[in-house]
C-alpha cells in the first residue's frame, strides 16, 4: 500500500513508518500540514490525467499540526480528490468527529492516540473490512502481497450484505 | 460452476456458497432436460441428506420448485447477483477461502 503520514512529532511518526514498512508498505511523511499537501499534489500529478486510482491508498492525519492542520489539510484534498481514504490520527477525536460531520464531504475514519501499533497496522490494512469478508469465505490472495482499494473493498461487502439481505440467507452453515 | 480452491480441494463453503452451487447445478442439469436429484447432488459435491435440507430451504425461498425441480425467476437472478459478485472478487485479486 502507499500511505501518507502527516504528523508533526518525530518521536511518533518513526514507529509509524518503520512498522508500516516492516509489512512491506510504501510510507510518505510529512512534519507539517502544508509539506504534506505538497506531497500530496506532486504524486497526484504523477498520476495519468484519467486515472481512477488515487495517489495514496491511505493518508494519516494528525489533527494539530504547525503550518496547516490536519482538519483543513483533509479538506483540501476532499476537493482534489473525493474519494481518498483519510484517517485522523489524534487525541482529539471528539473535535473532528464535530468538524468533519458538519464540513468535511467524505467520510473519514479515526484512531484515537494513543494506540498500539499492532492498531496501527490493522487500521491501515483494513482488518475490519477483511474480516467481514472472512465470514462470507472471501480473503487475501497469499500474504497480504496486494492491498485491494478500500473503496472497492467497502463496495464489495456492501453488495454481499445485500445480497444476503435480498435472499435472505445467513452466512454460516 | 462450484469455485474451488486451485488443486481442486473443495474448501468448507459458507451457505450463499452452497446456494449458489446447488442452483448452479440445476441449472446445467436443466440444460439436458428434466433434473435429477442425484446429478445436482453430485455436482454440487453434496451428501443427499444436507441437499434434501437445502432444497426444502430454497424451495421456501421461492428460488427453485421441487416438482419438477427447476429454477425460478428468484434462483435465476441469484446466480446472476452471485456472478457480479464473483467477478468483483477476482478484479480485487482476492479469492474465496
Amino acid at each position: 500500500m502507499k500511505v501518507l503520514i502527516a504528523e508533526d512529532e518525530f518521536n511518533i511518526l518513526t514507529p509509524y513508518k518503520i512498522i508500516l514498512e516492516s509489512r512491506g508498505h510504501q510510507v510518505f511523511t510529512a512534519e507539517d500540514g502544508l509539506s504534506c499537501m505538497k506531497i500530496y499534489k506532486e504524486e497526484l500529478e504523477k498520476l495519468p490525467k484519467d486515472s481512477k486510482m488515487n495517489p495514496f491508498d491511505v493518508v494519516l492525519l494528525d489533527y494539530r499540526m504547525p503550518k496547516k492542520d490536519g482538519f483543513q489539510v483533509a479538506k483540501e484534498i476532499f476537493e482534489l480528490v473525493i474519494n481518498q481514504r483519510v484517517v485522523f490520527v489524534s487525541a482529539y477525536v471528539k473535535t473532528i468527529l464535530i468538524d468533519s460531520a458538519s464540513s468535511l464531504p467524505q467520510v473519514v475514519e479515526m484512531l484515537q492516540k494513543p494506540f498500539e501499533l499492532d492498531i496501527l497496522v490493522d487500521i491501515v490494512e483494513e482488518q475490519d473490512i477483511l474480516n467481514q469478508l472472512k465470514e462470507f469465505g472471501i480473503g487475501l490472495k497469499g500474504k497480504a502481497s496486494h492491498f485491494p482499494n478500500h473503496n472497492e473493498l467497502v463496495k464489495l461487502l456492501e453488495s454481499l450484505l445485500e445480497m444476503q439481505r435480498k435472499y435472505d440467507v445467513s452466512i454460516l452453515e | 460452476m462450484a469455485y474451488m480452491e486451485q488443486d481442486g480441494r473443495k474448501e468448507k463453503r459458507n451457505k450463499m456458497q452452497i446456494y449458489h452451487d446447488i442452483l448452479d447445478a440445476i441449472k446445467q442439469e436443466k440444460i439436458n432436460g428434466p433434473v435429477k436429484p442425484t446429478r445436482v447432488q453430485f455436482l454440487s459435491n453434496m451428501s443427499y441428506d444436507k441437499l434434501t435440507v437445502y432444497l426444502d430451504d430454497l424451495a421456501s425461498k421461492k428460488m427453485i420448485t421441487k416438482n419438477p425441480l427447476a429454477l425460478e425467476d428468484r434462483g435465476n437472478q441469484f446466480l446472476l447477483d452471485y456472478e457480479i459478485i464473483h467477478e468483483h472478487v477476482k478484479k480485487l485479486g482476492l479469492e474465496y477461502l
